[in-house]
């Protein structure tokens, strides 16, 4: 993300929000640039919901504040609103009405209107490939069409900042993976994407960086990399070879990139900070050394890790 | 305002698709008024008509006298006939089969008793199916009772010996007619039968109907929409008013629907049309009110709903939805005053007599709740529990 101001799209800065004697949420901070998908990812009851409702204007924070675009973000915000779009966690449509009615109504809130309205509506039906269905009552939908249907309201608009708010769940693996194709293709659009969830893969896979949040709190944040290198944790390359096998982790050693390599009973082991690049050289040089490689496993440690190491639990839990 | 109509246009299209609103706003008022109005029949049309049996078994100078004022001073009066010439048998067989409604019977040695001061008694025959003609022959005989009371005072005062004297005795009789039948209007002008069970079930009906529009506010909610709303670049109170607006514009359409059909299909006479529009509007503004508290106080959708509907059931009984309230001193005729269903039919009855200036006191009572109850539940909304 580019940290000069005028480049950031979400500010939000020491949110906090409280039911009761439970604190929600206890001083969020997130910033998200133009291009940027930012992936909100913890548990169930994490905070995850009401730090999107503050970003939504849907909760006034107890303090802290969100703009969006420059623009101050509240419950009773117009002007601000217009940047965003949100797809809430349940379903948003109204059954009784068709996919295009449904499309013509928040779009018709939004401000469009006339052949503008109708444009957009056309080309979000294909986004969201429900145009041969556009003039059917969204209540004889599958559970996935109306997902896509939820998402396509969310971007209807054009905003500057789509929030989706789990918006996979309870969905079959088809139609999720065609959300998690819509939400690339936005990215790559330019839309800054605000997503958050419970499952590892999809930040892991979407997300240009992650805040970890947890009781309400971000634990931490980063691209995926920098999450694992600030827990401490290595990628992996397992090799099964013969040969010449401690000549082969001595010249491993001796390359920029490894933490440490040993010997196995298959082989040897390898311990680095990247492996993709390393991995080239390092097969190369181990084949110098008098080493047959005849296999090669690589174990990159996962988000899954990072958050256990930061929460002592794991994502599901 | 842009957003209020959108939102507006939306919940109309849902409603019309939905056709419960049509269902409960027209049809269900439609049809219950019209099998009641047959049910109950026209009583208060006032075009009430009955004949009579006199029977002389007497054949006196006293029971020829009355019977002779009877037909020529009530006889006066429309709608009231009498056959004389019978006798006791062939009036009670006559009532019986109902050729009469009702019949008086002069016993014979009456005029004797009456001139000697005795005791005697009048008979009256009536049919059981048909009270109010049995109750009215019983108030002429009553007043005939009367009449010779008063006579017989007057001969005592006159003669203190306690001598009975004919002459003083009917000149004491000529002084008053021994009925007076007056055509009295009641201070509350009556709707007839048909109008007052339409407007009195399309009152009930209508607090039914305009719940659909703002506790469409809990349905947002429950259904997930509601997030959507409020995420608009919108003011947030733009969900409630519009949802109170389609409140309103399915009781005016509900209402109006229901005035023009009943007029045109069952002869119902709402009165003066411009007392009829206002007070429609009123009474929709005073229902809109009661629901915005309900839907203010009401965590979902089912509860207000249910809630709504013990409401409407009560304010509709006591405002006299069902059948006109006596006005009397009981608490619950007290009651009635603070229903708007009571001052839309008051109203009504007012302006088909007296225009709509004659209807401005119910308009002012149904705009007074609307502002005090509204008031209330705007207070609530704003609350935002509904959010």
């Amino acid at each position: 993300m580019t940290e000069a101001d005028g480049d950031v799209v979400l500010q939000a800065s020491g949110l906090r929000k409280a039911f009761g004697d439970l604190v929600a949420v206890a001083g969020v901070d997130v910033r998200i640039g133009p291009k940027e998908t930012y992936g909100l990812l913890g548990p169930n009851g994490a905070g995850k919901t009401t730090t999107i409702s503050m970003i939504a204007g849907l909760l006034d924070p107890d303090a802290g504040q969100v703009l969006v675009d420059g623009r101050k973000v509240t419950t009773r915000s117009v002007k601000a609103k217009a940047g965003l779009g949100l797809v809430p966690q349940d379903l948003a449509i109204y059954p009784d009405l068709t996919a295009r009615e449904n499309l013509d109504f928040f779009g018709k809130l939004y401000g469009l209107s006339g052949p503008k309205l109708k444009a957009r509506v056309d080309e979000v039906l294909g986004v969201i490939g429900l145009t041969e269905r556009a003039h059917d009552l969204t209540k004889e939908f599958s559970g996935g069409m109306k997902r896509r249907l939820n998402i396509g309201i969310g971007l209807l608009h054009q905003p500057k900042l789509l929030i989706l708010d789990e918006p996979t769940v309870g969905v079959d693996p088809q139609s999720r993976n065609a959300i998690l194709e819509s939400v690339e293709h936005l990215a790559s659009a330019g839309m800054a994407v605000l997503y958050t969830t419970h499952y590892m893969e999809e930040a892991e896979r979407l997300c240009d960086r992650v805040g970890i949040i947890d009781q309400g709190e971000i634990k931490a944040e980063g691209t995926r990399r920098e999450l694992v290198a600030l827990v401490g944790e290595r990628d992996r390359i397992g090799l099964t070879a013969t040969g010449s096998i401690e000549a082969a982790v001595a010249a491993a050693r001796e390359l920029d990139g490894v933490v440490s390599a040993s010997a196995t009973g298959e082989g040897m082991e390898v311990v680095a900070d990247d492996v993709h690049s390393l991995l080239p050289a390092l097969l190369a040089k181990v084949g110098e050394a008098g080493a047959h490689v005849s296999g090669v496993e690589v174990t990159e440690p996962d988000l899954e890790s990072v958050f256990l190491h930061l929460t002592g639990k794991a994502l599901r839990d | 305002m842009r957003a209020t109509f959108v939102i507006l246009m939306k919940d109309l299209r849902l409603r019309v698709r939905d056709r419960s609103a049509f269902i409960i706003g027209i049809a269900a008022p439609l049809v219950l008024a019209t099998i009641l109005s047959q049910v109950v029949g026209d009583f208060g049309d006032g075009d009430f008509s009955a004949t009579f049996g006199l029977v002389d078994d007497d054949r006196g100078q006293v029971s020829a006298q009355f019977i002779e004022r009877i037909k020529t001073e009530v006889g006066q009066t429309s709608g009231f006939d009498f056959e004389t010439d019978l006798s006791e048998a062939e009036a009670r067989d006559q009532v019986d089969k109902g050729d009469l409604d009702a019949a008086i019977v002069f016993p014979a040695g009456f005029s004797d008793a009456v001139l000697s001061q005795a005791q005697v008694g009048l008979q009256v025959i009536g049919n059981k199916e048909d009270q109010l003609s049995a109750q009215i022959a019983g108030s002429i005989a009553q007043s005939i009772a009367s009449r010779i009371d008063a006579a017989n005072l007057t001969v005592r005062l006159v003669a203190p010996d306690g001598t009975p004297d004919p002459g003083t005795f009917f000149a004491a009789l000529q002084e008053q007619p021994p009925v007076d039948l007056t055509q009295l209007q009641s201070d509350d002008r009556q709707l007839d039968t048909t109008t007052y069970l339409i407007a009195g079930l399309g009152t009930l009906f209508l607090f039914f109907l305009v719940q659909y529009g703002v506790t469409g506010l809990l349905e947002e909610r429950q259904d997930g929409t509601m997030a959507r709303l409020l995420a608009a670049p919108i003011h947030p109170l733009t969900v409630p008013l519009a949802k109170a607006l389609v409140s309103v514009v399915l009781g005016l359409i509900g209402m109006a629907t229901l005035a023009v059909v009943s007029t045109v299909a069952l002869g119902a006479h709402w009165g003066d049309p411009a007392a009829a529009v206002v007070l429609i509007v009123a009474v929709v503004l005073a229902a809109v009110s009661v629901v915005g508290v309900v839907a203010g106080v009401a965590r979902t959708a089912e509860q207000a709903s249910n809630a709504q509907s013990v409401i409407a059931l009560i304010l509709g009984l006591l405002g006299g939805a069902f059948f006109p309230i006596s006005r009397g001193e009981g608490l619950l005729t007290k009651l009635t005053l603070v229903t708007p269903h009571y001052w839309f039919l008051r109203g009504l009855g007012d302006g088909s007599a007296g225009g709509l200036g004659a209807a401005w006191g119910s308009v002012a009572a149904l705009l007074l709740f609307a502002a005090v109850v509204g008031g209330a539940g705007t207070v609530l909304l704003l609350r935002g529990r509904w959010r």
